[in-house]
């Protein structure tokens, strides 16, 4: 039991380092883990084996190691499932493109480099049982990754997180991460394939029968415990908890017998788990502290006694550590920094981007241990990459504050926030004819204070896509279907940013893009489907139904200004919205407003309006306010109370008396909510001679 | 469209630079592997040589192990001192060379710091060299004869 002992000892002593070193880097604002990979090597024999090697030789005998190795990979296998759980493909909605370019290229190009500068150092730091290809892949593979952790972590601490930069390079860095992950088991597949029994067919087929298993079958088969974890009273029980490691561990032998790593077996299951928010939360708060404080400072520790300082011995050792550094730092932060600025961040924010891609961290240490594992580095490039890894990491917070000053950062937040402020409008466009009677809607259904629109354009997806969200001022500019809406923008000083994008869905494009830029108000023109003579169905139909925003459908029929407007009134949120509306344009158009309030024969109006006031919490109108009937100008109002059975067959014979525009709640009361087979159904649109505004409220469910 | 184009154009000439990087690699020769355990199977002293750097060689079963990263080499006696020599291997012959202070009196005319060398020629043509000749010899002392010696590689 001499060994245990041993551990014992090891583990206690690899804890208080990592803690007390950890700390000290927090306090000089660098990330805790530089901390915790420093401890690493201060165990090992770069330093207490060189100023203490007694007693490093009794804390780490060699033949001690194994132990110390085998809870180091197990700590990795947590942690690389840990970090598929925390892959979030959210983050890449409405900036996937931006994303997926600077991404790309912030890895190809530092791969290349680390591949150019194989054809120097091969010759120099390599032997003969290692290929140029397996040497050069590797290089290339180590050069080009980014620690996800590490710069989300940065970016939260630095409130950076709601910001566009922050925003971009979190989505950047999970493409990366994705993408950097899928090179490394190429390459791993190339390296292995030179050295192991196992044949490269096999490896090939069976890690494409492996990923087509997990997406078809075992994805949708453990979607289930979502289930089971809602019947637990949404908890992870010890028996989900257990499940889910024997699910991450079968998948990691899976992938290890395969001939790519475990290591990738795992952080596939865990981008397999099911995406509930609060079930991988709690997975992930289970696994994380025994993960973080126990078992992956025993990797830092592992890795920092493979690190010896010495090896890396006369000028021409340092010469190539500092091309390893260059190249790394060059085809990280400038390859990020110059796909970031084409793809229209400034300068300043581009390059904020490189610093924090440049980050390396623990992924590198991941990748570096890999290659020593399977003998494709030696200790001395070992050594040098790994000290790589710590400055790339250590340079990171200092440089990104001296581009991003902590003033210009405050700066930033407060313009998000009084963009934020802006009353925002989206606007999808078919045509460009429809472009600027939506806009002239738009503003004069604003409110006062500043208004922001956001015009949309889809494309179907047999025509090319011609923009993109990042790119919200330049290139969609030149678009035709822009220009009337943009003159008119240009005419009222309003502020309007053109998106344009090919789509397969544009409902939910639409709504993914008002949910993104967290709009106020959807306006939508007439929409005719292909396939249907209503108005209220296809696009239209799923972004009323489905859009987290109040959402309005206009049918031009008369030519704006509006001067008279008729707002038939009953009941609920809609209705309510509608007279909100009308009281905006009102006063903004200088129109006069026929409130049109339907009652039952022989009731009045007081008893009416007076039931319609909210009781209490639970009334379901209660966050509704009926001050947009007590504000109202009286000069711009006009009640009209009519008695009727029938509130459609009146609203359509009174919108016939000469208004320009109808403006009315989405309900069923007009004929406006679906209902299969009623004749009913769209009759005011249909029948009314006037402009037409349907409004949906966004109520949003508790 | 001025993504798809910029995508096209950065990631499709990166990708076409790495397949030309790794077809013109594969013509680059990398050093012979010489890492591992190397067994001393035959040893001779020369004139004094035992008095010299002897201690290099003091123990029953004498071997070296062999740190390579590429061309540069460490090498680690398996003495009682663990003594640990820097070297570089060019074609195939390992060089090493270590200043040493001798701690009693010092051998004759030669001072208390001597500068020994070690030269190890891999006389097996394989790609994966398994013997080894060669001889340590004391570069600022003549009167310290060399020490030859061949090894196998431990496989």
């Amino acid at each position: 039991m001499e060994f245990l002992l041993t551990l014992i000892i090891q583990i206690a002593v690899i804890i208080i380092a990592s803690r007390t070193i950890g700390l000290a880097f927090r306090k000089i604002h660098q990330p805790q883990v530089v901390g915790e990979m420093v401890a690493g090597i201060i165990l090992g024999p770069s330093v207490l084996g060189l100023i203490a090697p007694h007693l490093f030789t009794f804390i780490f005998p060699p033949s001690s190691l194994k132990y110390l190795s085998t809870l180091s990979q197990l700590g990795l296998l947590l942690f690389m499932f840990i970090v598929g759980l925390e892959l979030d493909p959210k983050l890449l909605k409405g900036r996937g493109h931006a994303a997926v370019l600077i991404s790309h290229v912030s890895i190809i190009l530092p791969f290349i480099l680390g591949t150019v500068l194989s054809l120097y150092l091969y010759p120099l730091l390599s032997n003969n049982s290692i290929t140029f290809t397996a040497f050069a892949l590797f290089m290339g593979a180590s050069m080009s990754i980014t620690a996800f952790p590490v710069l989300a972590r940065i970016l939260s601490e630095k409130n950076l997180i709601k910001t566009k930069l922050g925003a971009v390079t979190i989505a950047c860095a999970a493409v990366d991460d994705v993408t950097a992950w899928s090179i490394l088991a190429i390459v791993v597949t190339v390296v292995r394939a030179s050295s192991d029994k196992i044949p490269v067919w096999l490896t090939i087929t069976g890690s494409i029968v492996f990923i087509l298993i997990m997406i078809l079958i075992v994805r949708p088969v453990i979607s289930k415990l979502e289930i089971y974890y809602h019947n637990k009273g949404n908890k992870v029980t010890n028996d989900i908890l257990g499940l889910v490691l024997l699910l991450m561990l079968a998948s990691a032998w899976t992938t290890e017998w395969l001939g790519i790593h475990a290591l990738f077996g795992a952080f596939f299951m865990g981008a397999m788990m099911p995406r509930n928010k609060y079930f991988l939360n709690s997975i992930i708060e289970k696994l994380n502290d025994v993960t973080i404080v126990l078992l992956l400072p025993i990797f830092f520790a592992l890795t920092g006694l493979n690190t010896s300082i010495g090896l890396i011995a006369g000028p021409d050792m340092w010469f190539y550590f500092a091309l390893i550094l260059s190249a790394a730092v060059i085809g990280k932060l400038g390859g990020s920094t110059i796909s970031a600025r084409l793809t229209s961040l400034s300068w300043r924010e581009a390059s904020g981007l490189g610093i924090l891609m440049n980050t390396r961290g623990l992924m590198e240490l991941i990748i570096l241990s890999i290659g020593l594992q399977f003998g494709v580095i030696s200790h001395a490039l070992f050594t040098m990459m790994v000290l790589m890894a710590l400055v790339t990491t250590f340079m990171t917070t200092p440089f990104f504050e001296w581009v991003y000053p902590a003033k210009l950062i405050r700066k930033e937040l407060e313009e998000a926030d009084k963009e934020k402020q802006k009353f925002r409008i989206l606007i999808p466009i078919s045509f460009p004819s429809s472009g600027s009677g939506l806009a002239k809607i738009a503003f004069a259904v604003s409110p006062n204070h500043d208004l922001k629109i956001y015009a949309l354009h889809l494309l179907r997806g047999n025509e090319i896509s011609i923009s993109n969200l990042g790119d919200e001022n330049t290139t969609a500019n030149s678009s035709e279907v822009f220009l009337p809406i943009m003159n008119f923008a240009k005419e009222n000083s309003i502020n309007v940013s053109p998106l344009s994008f090919a789509t397969r869905n544009a409902a939910l494009d639409i709504n993914q893009i008002a949910s993104i830029k967290e709009v106020n108000l959807i306006i939508m023109g007439w929409h005719k489907p292909v396939l249907s003579e209503s108005i209220l169905s296809g696009t239209v139909s799923e972004v009323l139904r489905e859009a987290k925003a109040d959402v309005c459908v206009y049918l031009e029929r008369k030519f704006q200004p509006y001067k008279n407007i008729l707002v038939p009134f009953k009941e609920g949120a809609n209705d309510l919205g509608a007279l909100t509306l009308a009281q905006q344009m009102a006063i903004k158009l200088n129109a006069t407003v026929t409130l049109l309030h339907i009652i039952k024969p022989k009731s009045n109006i007081d008893d009416i309006i007076s039931n319609k006031i909210p009781t209490g919490p639970n009334d379901p109108d209660y966050d509704l306010s009926l001050t947009g009937i007590e504000e109202f100008p009286e000069e711009h109002l006009k009640l009209q109370t009519v008695e009727s059975d029938s509130p459609l067959d009146t609203a359509i014979k009174i919108a016939n008396n000469n208004f320009d525009l109808v403006i009315v709640g989405f309900s069923e009361t007009w004929g406006l909510e679906p209902a299969l087979f009623s004749k009913r159904h769209e009759r005011l649109a249909r029948e009314c001679p006037a402009s037409l505004l349907i409004f949906r409220k966004y109520v949003p469910k508790k | 469209m001025k993504i798809i184009l910029l995508y096209i154009i950065m990631v499709g000439i990166l990708f076409a630079a790495l397949l030309e990087i790794l077809r013109v690699g594969e013509k680059i020769k990398a050093p012979l592997n010489v890492s591992g355990k190397w067994n001393i199977n035959n040893i001779s002293y020369g004139d004094n040589s035992n008095d010299c750097i002897g201690i290099l060689t003091n123990t029953k079963n004498s071997n070296f192990l062999i740190d390579q990263s590429g061309i540069h080499l460490t090498l680690i006696f398996n003495n009682s001192a663990k003594t640990e020599m820097q070297g570089k291997l060019e074609n195939n012959t390992m060089t090493f060379h270590k200043i040493f202070s001798v701690t009693n009196e010092g051998i004759k005319n030669c001072g208390k710091r001597i500068n020994v060398g070690l030269i190890l020629k891999i006389i097996s043509d394989n790609e994966y060299p398994d013997k080894l000749t060669g001889a340590w010899y004391v570069l600022n002392c003549s009167e310290c004869g060399k020490i030859n010696l061949s090894a196998v590689r431990e496989q």
